[in-house]
């Protein structure tokens, strides 16, 4: 469990994130939504570690955040970048063996092969391991990404890994916003990964969350299951929109109908 | 090969007593084999400091001359010549070039600290800071660097166009046993830093995600370049070229992994490098050709028919 207590980031003296405290919690899928500027890509980087300056508490697994090695924490979370480019032309292949770099030494070279060959099969991009990285299209490349994220939580040891997603599903065609959070959320079943994502998608937020934060100007202003949250009044003062909410036919969470301002 | 010819079967047809004690072994054991060996040391050095520079800069342009290590050396060992000139005018010719190599070594220790602390702002290396203040550095120093070639008189004048086209011309034993050691011990260092490299190239937060600590990895590779760099400069000039173009010519052949890229820029480099010298004693014997002059003209148009095939390849897929 990632426990956050408290936590305060100020950059270049303008306050981010105020006061915030919440759990994440394994084998959760943990969702927060607030409007751009709200803070949310400042507290992801700063509960993934690459934001070092805050002030409070962040707990991972009752260790301090500040305290853990950077090569430890690489073992332990993954963060899947809304934007991605590598410097040159690089192969699927290679691109998801980096992912083990920092547990590289605890495996054998035929159990590396392995496990990325698994990834790929599992995001379904087996076919595509020797094709150029910069050839495939944004939601191929997502999934290849994804896969490269798997394999860096490989690690066999009893800690429980956390994912890091940054907006999955910016400018990604539903169809494949499906595919990847289908295989976030399988993986966070199986393996009882601890998610923490920023989402813009209410609806497929409703459908995949277990808990959702909701950010206004760096305060955590309301959380809890989409259900709760997922309320006409509490969507137009948290991200100042008109809505009509109803029970989704087939799924039964909330669905979310929005109207103009 | 060269100005003075050591034939081979002369040599195997000499009793070895009769041999050492020829001009042809001296020739061979002490002109020839330092200089070989000095241009091997001086190609690896130069070419795996550029694949790291490119690396850690994430950019295809990058070489040491970019971060201002190439200029601090040149206008220390301008300046030493001219003013050692003015203050010992009788030295020998030997002092004289032990008192550049040292002023050019410590003019690019001295630049490459500027840079890089000019560009650390909280802990953090900006890479866009330090190549404008490489640039900036650069100007600086070849401004000042212009006045003491235009207050110097002939001989400098030759002296300092001689030593900014580079040679191995006057290389010795001693010459290689003092780079030698630094240039192999960083060719190691850097070698080791080929998987910080490749995850540098996904980005420094990337790489950072994949337990890099990229920070060190930054110091690591300024300072061991710059220590290879100042050291190939001290003992034979300004050599261009290499270190930009033979990184780029592995990564078009054999793609960018560093893990393959490091190593065999600087198995290329030395070949290459020795080759050029080879070249550069012989094809105007018995006089010689400046190394930095031969080795863009031989691998300039060689590195533009690489370029040309690998584009026409990816208009063909």
């Amino acid at each position: 469990m990632i426990t956050v207590q408290k936590i305060n980031v100020a950059i270049a003296g303008h306050e981010i994130i105020r006061d915030i405290s919440f759990d994440i919690l394994p084998g959760r899928f943990t969702v927060v939504i607030g409007v751009n500027g709200a803070g949310k890509s400042t507290l992801l980087n700063t509960l993934s570690g690459r934001n070092k300056r805050f002030d409070g508490r962040i707990l991972w697994d009752k260790l301090p955040l500040h305290q853990m090695d950077i090569k430890i924490l690489a073992r332990r979370r993954a963060v899947l970048s809304q934007q991605f480019s590598p410097g040159f032309p690089m192969k699927v292949y290679d691109l998801v063996e980096m992912g083990m770099m920092a547990i590289n030494e605890k495996v054998s070279p035929g159990d590396k092969k392995n496990k990325i060959l698994q990834a790929l099969n599992e995001v379904g991009m087996l076919r595509y391991k020797d094709r150029m990285f910069d050839t495939l299209s944004g939601g191929e490349q997502k999934r290849v990404l994804l896969a490269k994220c798997f394999v860096q939580l490989s690690d066999s040891d009893h800690h429980i890994k956390y994912l890091f997603l940054d907006e999955p599903t910016a400018s990604i065609d539903i169809h494949h916003s499906y595919k990847i959070l289908q295989l976030v959320k399988e993986k966070c079943h199986r393996e009882n990964y601890g998610v923490f994502a920023i989402f813009h998608d209410l609806n497929l937020a409703a459908q995949f969350a277990d808990q959702v934060l909701l950010l206004k100007s760096g305060e955590l202003v309301y959380s809890g299951s989409p259900d709760q949250m997922f309320q006409p009044d509490i969507l137009q003062s948290v991200l100042g929109i008109n809505s009509i909410v109803q029970p989704h036919p087939i799924l039964g969470c909330p669905h979310i109908t929005t109207l103009p301002l | 090969m060269g100005a003075f010819q050591v034939d081979l079967k002369s040599l195997m047809g000499q009793s070895s007593t009769e041999f050492l004690a020829s001009s042809q072994y001296f020739i061979l054991m002490d002109i020839r084999l330092p200089r070989i060996v000095l241009a091997g040391l001086t190609g690896a050095g130069l070419a795996i400091t550029g694949a790291a520079i490119q690396g850690m800069f994430r950019n295809p342009l990058a070489d040491p001359s970019l971060i201002g290590v190439t200029s601090g050396a040149m206008l220390f060992a301008v300046m030493s010549i001219v003013l050692m000139g003015v203050i010992l005018p009788s030295m020998t010719a030997f002092f004289q070039q032990s008192m550049v190599a040292l002023f050019a070594f410590a003019g690019s220790m001295v630049s490459i600290y500027l840079v890089y602390f000019l560009s650390k702002k909280a802990g953090r290396t900006h890479i866009m800071t330090m190549l404008l203040a490489g640039i900036a550095i650069t100007a600086l120093t070849s401004a000042i660097s212009g006045i003491f070639i235009y207050l110097s008189d002939e001989q400098q004048l030759r002296d300092i166009t001689f030593w900014s086209l580079g040679s191995f011309g006057g290389a010795t034993w001693t010459q290689v046993f003092i780079a030698g050691p630094i240039i192999l011990i960083g060719i190691y260092k850097l070698n080791t830093y080929c998987h910080s490299l490749n995850a540098i190239m996904l980005g420094e937060h990337e790489a950072e995600y994949l337990g890099v600590a990229v920070e060190k990895v930054k110091t690591g590779v300024i300072l061991i370049s710059s220590l290879i760099v100042g050291v190939c400069i001290a003992m034979s000039g300004i050599i261009g070229f290499v270190g930009l173009v033979i990184p780029h010519f592995i990564r078009l052949i054999k793609g960018a992994d560093y893990r393959f890229l490091m190593k065999s820029s600087a198995l290329t480099g030395a070949i290459f490098m020795i080759l050029t010298d080879d070249l550069a004693r012989t094809i105007i014997a018995p006089a010689e050709l400046p190394i930095g002059i031969l080795s863009a003209l031989v691998g300039g148009p060689f590195f533009l028919w690489l370029l040309m095939r690998s584009q026409k390849e990816q208009w063909l897929l």
